[in-house]
């Protein structure tokens, strides 16, 4: 039968025209960042942030350049966008997207359920709230050997390995339209030439409502995951502070009675070394002890002060009532939320000094 | 007539593995995990495993019946109801081993239209695709049996894409275990059969299994990896999704790949979108292949012959269903016939066939 086969090759060779539309690296201008600013009740300012190349093919320099525009709907913003743009934007690439602190406190529920829907917008990107209009913090050049897209991004990924809790996308996700938790990200502000994080931003369900500073946040992070990264500074007396480095932390919830009037017991054992502790005595076993002790004194006081902090506000970034559902049977969550505000948690740090540098 | 194929056509016993295997694991895969949740929640992944053991035990009903008829469903049949009513209901089952077909193509299409290029046609999308399916089955049983085969090698190292996930799941999810009624158990393992459908076309394909009655072990081993593959994807995802998040995830299994990361590839879900072609085809293979056969075992039409009507009727097909509403009631639809066809017809012709050849039996001895 070649007619058949003829007619084979023949469909084949005439469907490569049916090919969707191409998307060449060179023709299309991927966005890094997105920061959203609120306007007013109906109207959001959007503003991309783009890498862009300058100069031949030889001596290429890169930066980055920012378009803003506003609009009704997230989408339609685009094509506003579009309209002062040589090439047309791609969402493939992005990778850090900011709201506006204003914005932020009347809800992002618009914006999130639009990102979600979109299917070239990763789930490893990160949100973050922004101190200011992002389109300052967006537009500005900042002396730190990269642009702006891979500045942010950088910085809050190398945070996160440290002392700052993992949030990205999907954890937002996870908290955002699961029971019992509530979603959180980095706080940033643009400060003496830079953008630095100053703290987490708390949110209830959509709003974000509460954060607590830099300084704590290595004190949410011991109790919200196990890692093994990060450091923090206690007081030791008058004038005299020291460093703790955290080696390995684990974190371990014990939850009773979740159905009736639930406890809640959180364990963090720490394991670090002290490093910077001028004046103090490292080699003697009595101090080791004396410093263990305090650590742990303050690590209970602050870590339980936060976490009524968080009831007061209503609001759950640690997971407890999601924690909580796994160990209860049956669980309502209408009853632990009328509960959560006067839950009596507890927290019991176990603290181990193991080094504490290379010098006595 | 004698319409035991040649043994030049047929395909060793091991294979069986393969074919019950990939035919079960195909688009529901990338999104079962969310219509099983529906039902019995964080506790749904256990319905998972309780399906699979139903599957188990009609794979066994199956290879029962088809050893005493000697052939295949249409022998089956024709044991028990005779050539005229029997062959009507061979017709029944391989109109729907056509809808099958149709159902795989259309969904796989629909995702490459939502995640990878929404401006592409269905026709022409489908036109490629079934002139590659063209090119399978035409090459006959051993054909799409090794593409079976290659299906298997290329989607299973998928899996492994799971262990991304592992650092931002909490495995605390899935507990307390047993925390649904019983009926809540019993509808999500009525909805999770249906990602286990497939299988049935051995009964139509049984005769080209070398010593078939060798190939029993194979089949229930090709059950039980898909067992396998099917909890350790719901485990996962349901350790990494928060129930209500999934409830608003489509497709898990595709939104999981998306936090996979390779220094050389930034977004992986296109790239295990392009590999899952590969577990598709021999599913559609395999269908419009049994369709095939079915017409040349009821009608005596050549194979050859039938093929190329049988893919112009799924083309339309795929072209008449257009949006999420319609794909979502072709899916139900074929579940439910799938649903009707192994829970009461499978066990249904299994104890009518028994009783015949038992009869039989003893008028031979009388």
């Amino acid at each position: 039968m070649p007619n058949t086969k003829l007619a084979a090759v023949a469909v084949l060779l005439f469907l490569t025209g049916c090919t969707p539309q191409k998307q060449v690296l060179e023709d299309i201008q991927l966005v890094g960042v997105v920061g959203y600013d609120y306007v007013d009740e109906s109207t959001i300012r959007a503003t991309v942030s783009v890498p862009t190349t300058e100069g031949g093919s030889d001596q290429a320099v890169l930066s980055s350049t920012t378009y803003s525009a506003k609009s009704h709907t997230s989408k339609n913003i685009r094509q506003v966008l579009q309209a002062e743009s040589p090439r047309p934007f791609a969402s493939g690439r992005v990778s850090v997207i900011i709201f506006n602190e204003e914005l932020a406190r009347r809800g992002i529920t618009k914006i999130i359920d639009s990102l979600q829907r979109d299917p070239s917008v990763g789930r490893n990107i990160y949100l973050a709230v922004a101190k200011g209009k992002t389109q300052e913090m967006l537009s500005k050049e900042y002396p730190v050997g990269e642009i702006v897209p891979a500045y942010l991004k950088l910085m809050i990924e190398q945070n996160m390995e440290l002392t700052f809790p993992r949030a990205n996308f999907h954890h937002f996700n996870y908290s955002y339209y699961g029971k019992g938790s509530d979603p959180f990200m980095p706080l940033l502000e643009e400060k003496h030439g830079h953008i630095r994080i100053t703290g987490v931003a708390l949110f209830d369900h959509s709003k974000y409502v509460d954060h607590i500073s830099f300084d704590n946040s290595f004190i949410f992070k011991l109790m919200y995951q196990s890692f093994r990264q990060g450091s923090h500074e206690f007081k030791l007396g008058k004038n005299n502070y020291l460093t703790l480095e955290n080696l390995s932390s684990h974190v371990n919830y014990d939850i009773y009675s979740p159905n009736t009037n639930p406890k809640i017991n959180i364990t963090v054992d720490v394991t670090g070394k002290v490093n910077d502790a001028a004046g103090t005595p490292l080699y003697q076993a009595k101090t080791i002890e004396m410093i263990e002790k305090t650590i742990k004194k303050q690590t209970e006081h602050d870590a339980e002060k936060m976490v009524k902090r968080f009831q007061q506000k209503g609001i759950d970034p640690l997971g407890l009532g999601d924690r909580a559902r796994s160990r209860g049977r049956r669980f309502n969550f209408k009853d632990w939320n009328q509960k959560y505000p006067d839950i009596p948690v507890q927290v019991k740090a176990n603290i181990e000094v193991t080094q504490g540098g290379i010098v006595e | 007539m004698n319409l035991q194929p040649k043994e030049n056509r047929l395909v060793s016993p091991y294979f069986a593995f393969y074919l019950i295997h990939t035919m079960q694991v195909g688009v529901g895969v990338l999104g079962f995990q969310r219509y099983i949740a529906k039902s019995a929640g964080h506790d749904a992944w256990m319905a998972v495993i309780t399906g699979g053991i139903l599957i188990h035990l009609l794979v066994w009903m199956s290879y029962r019946m088809l050893k005493n008829s000697d052939g295949d469903l249409v022998a089956v049949h024709e044991d028990i109801a005779g050539k005229a009513i029997g062959g009507l209901f061979s017709t029944l089952f391989t109109i729907y081993s056509g809808f099958l077909a149709l159902t795989v193509l259309r969904t796989y299409i629909e995702v490459i239209q939502v995640w990878m290029f929404p401006h592409i046609n269905t026709w022409g999308i489908s036109l490629i695709l079934l002139c590659v399916v063209y090119y399978f089955v035409s090459g006959g049983f051993r054909i799409v049996t090794a593409l079976a085969f290659f299906s298997l090698l290329l989607g299973t190292p998928l899996i492994f894409l799971k262990y991304f996930a592992v650092k931002d799941s909490h495995i605390y999810n899935i507990l307390p275990l047993f925390d649904h009624s019983v009926t809540d158990f019993f509808v999500a393992t009525k909805t999770m059969t249906l990602n286990y459908l497939g299988f049935e076309m051995l009964l139509l394909y049984y005769p080209f299994i070398k010593h078939p009655e060798k190939s029993e072990k194979w089949s229930q081993w090709g059950v039980f990896f898909s067992i396998l593959l099917y909890t350790i994807t719901a485990v996962e995802s349901f350790a990494y999704y928060s129930q209500g998040q999934l409830k608003h995830t489509i497709w898990a299994t595709l939104t999981l790949w998306k936090i996979v990361e390779f220094p050389f590839v930034e977004r992986f879900e296109y790239i295990g979108i392009s590999i899952w072609l590969f577990v598709v085809l021999p599913n559609i293979c395999i269908a419009v292949w049994c369709v095939t056969r079915g017409f040349k075992r009821i009608y005596s039409l050549k194979q050859k012959h039938t093929l190329i009507p049988v893919l112009i009727l799924i083309f339309a097909g795929t072209v008449l269903f257009k949006d999420r509403q319609q794909i979502d009631l072709l899916n139900s639809m074929v579940s439910r016939a799938g649903y009707y066809f192994i829970y009461f017809y499978i066990p249904l012709l299994f104890v009518l066939h028994w009783m015949v050849m038992k009869v039989r039996r003893r008028k031979k001895d009388a």
